[in-house]
């Protein structure tokens, strides 16, 4: 059974009372809320998601309004995992974002058995392509364009990187978080697309959930192989540039943006070095969409022939 | 007062990557020095790397680590020049512990 399986009426029941257990990549999730916004986003949004029956979930999340005041007067929302806010609470129309930044949260700060990085994954033909960057480089923006045009979904922001399996990518596909401008580029460059509300004055500007390709999600049980890995730096009005960056430059910036390279130490050092070791590094400049997915084709495939 | 140098030692295990050219002609000798112990990552040249992996082994003075950096260069240098050149900046990768030998 899916998310979509359920009726609106439904969903919104089972989402007040005891939450809908969500299979999310290698997670668990059991989300609880009765605002609207996460109901509706969540029916719209993880409509292809597997609903687990067990008690069991890796996370018990909740988005909720605060008791109170606050509950009317510039009315207000938290996220809570396990019955606990880590976080402030933030105004209500950013609920469905609460929930997004508060799974990125959940995972990058307990899922230790993964050297987590700050990067985009997507995946053709059985290759993995990460795209590390720091924010507003442009990186979901260019993962919401290769899943349009047929790559695999991993993640729009967390590579999870197995320790048991050296040199594995784990899935973990969600729906993608577009900013700004981003949104109406990738509404004209996807009309099939489907997102969700667009929220304005959040800390990182205007923000949409692009819906994750169902076939990302139904394949999220299957890992791959990184072979490249891409910077990508969105610049407007430039040409499309792949040029190649070195492998120490590449393991450096990725060990200072990995949200637990500190944690794992050694651990993390050796699976960053195979990782690394193993993958084409480059950096690609663009302000066409459609000439970097085209660019990304072409690098994959031309792997595929020398492997061939 | 040459007995009064000071001497430097790496304080803690040193972890190294590095790629051969064939591998990866961008990456121009750099080495990637990591220690566990603090959370320290760097990068640094292979001559850098070089002298870091010696201190592991034992400590060196000034003079010493001098010497085995021109030998390194195949060219003269004094401490002083070394000091100024190649030390200080090192030693702000706070790798290195100054030892007083007493």
């Amino acid at each position: 059974m899916v998310v979509g399986d359920f009726s609106a009426r439904d969903l919104a029941r089972r989402l007040r009372r005891d939450g809908v257990t969500l299979h999310i990549g290698p997670f668990s999730v059991n989300l609880r809320s009765a605002l609207p916004d996460v109901i509706s986003g969540a029916h719209l949004l993880y409509r292809d998601y597997r609903v687990s029956e067990s008690p069991f979930a890796d996370f018990h999340v909740s988005v909720e309004t605060p008791a109170g005041l606050r509950r009317w007067l510039k009315p207000q929302v938290f996220f809570s995992l396990d019955g606990n806010r880590p976080f402030k609470p933030l105004p209500r129309p950013q609920a469905l974002a609460t929930l997004e930044w508060g799974l990125n949260w959940c995972i990058s700060a307990h899922c230790h058995q993964y050297l987590i990085l700050h990067a985009a994954v997507a995946e053709k033909n059985g290759l993995a392509v990460m795209f590390p960057a720091r924010p507003g480089a442009g990186k979901s923006t260019l993962t919401a364009g290769l899943v349009s045009r047929g790559w695999r979904l991993f993640s729009d922001e967390l590579a999870l990187l197995s320790l048991d399996e050296p040199g594995i990518l784990t899935p973990v596909p969600r729906p993608i978080n577009l900013k700004n401008e981003s949104i109406a580029v990738i509404r004209e460059f996807a009309p099939q697309s489907t997102m969700g509300p667009v929220v304005a004055d959040t800390n990182k500007g205007t923000v949409a959930h692009m819906r994750a390709p169902v076939n990302s999600i139904e394949r999220s049980s299957e890992p791959a192989r990184p072979g490249f890995i891409v910077f990508p730096r969105f610049v407007g009005g430039s040409p499309t540039i792949l040029d190649p960056e070195s492998k120490a430059r590449s393991f450096m910036t990725m060990a200072q943006q990995s949200f637990n390279f500190h944690v794992l130490a050694d651990t993390a050092f050796d699976a960053l070095h195979r990782t690394v070791s193993s993958c084409n590094c480059h950096e690609l400049t663009y302000s066409n969409l459609d000439e970097a997915v085209y660019v990304l084709d072409e690098l994959v495939a031309d792997r595929e022939v020398a492997a061939g | 007062m040459s007995n009064r140098a000071p001497t430097w030692t790496a304080r803690h295990p040193l972890r190294f990557a590095e790629w051969q050219e064939r591998d990866d002609t961008s990456s121009a000798g750099e080495v990637i020095v990591f220690q566990p112990a603090t959370g320290n990552l760097h990068l640094v040249t292979r001559e850098g790397a070089a002298v870091l992996k010696a201190l592991r082994e034992s400590a060196l003075t000034a003079d010493e680590l001098a010497t085995r950096l021109a030998a390194k260069r195949s060219q003269h240098l004094s401490t002083t020049e070394m000091d100024r050149s190649f030390l200080i900046p090192f030693n702000s990768l706070g790798l290195i512990e100054r030892t007083n030998p007493w």
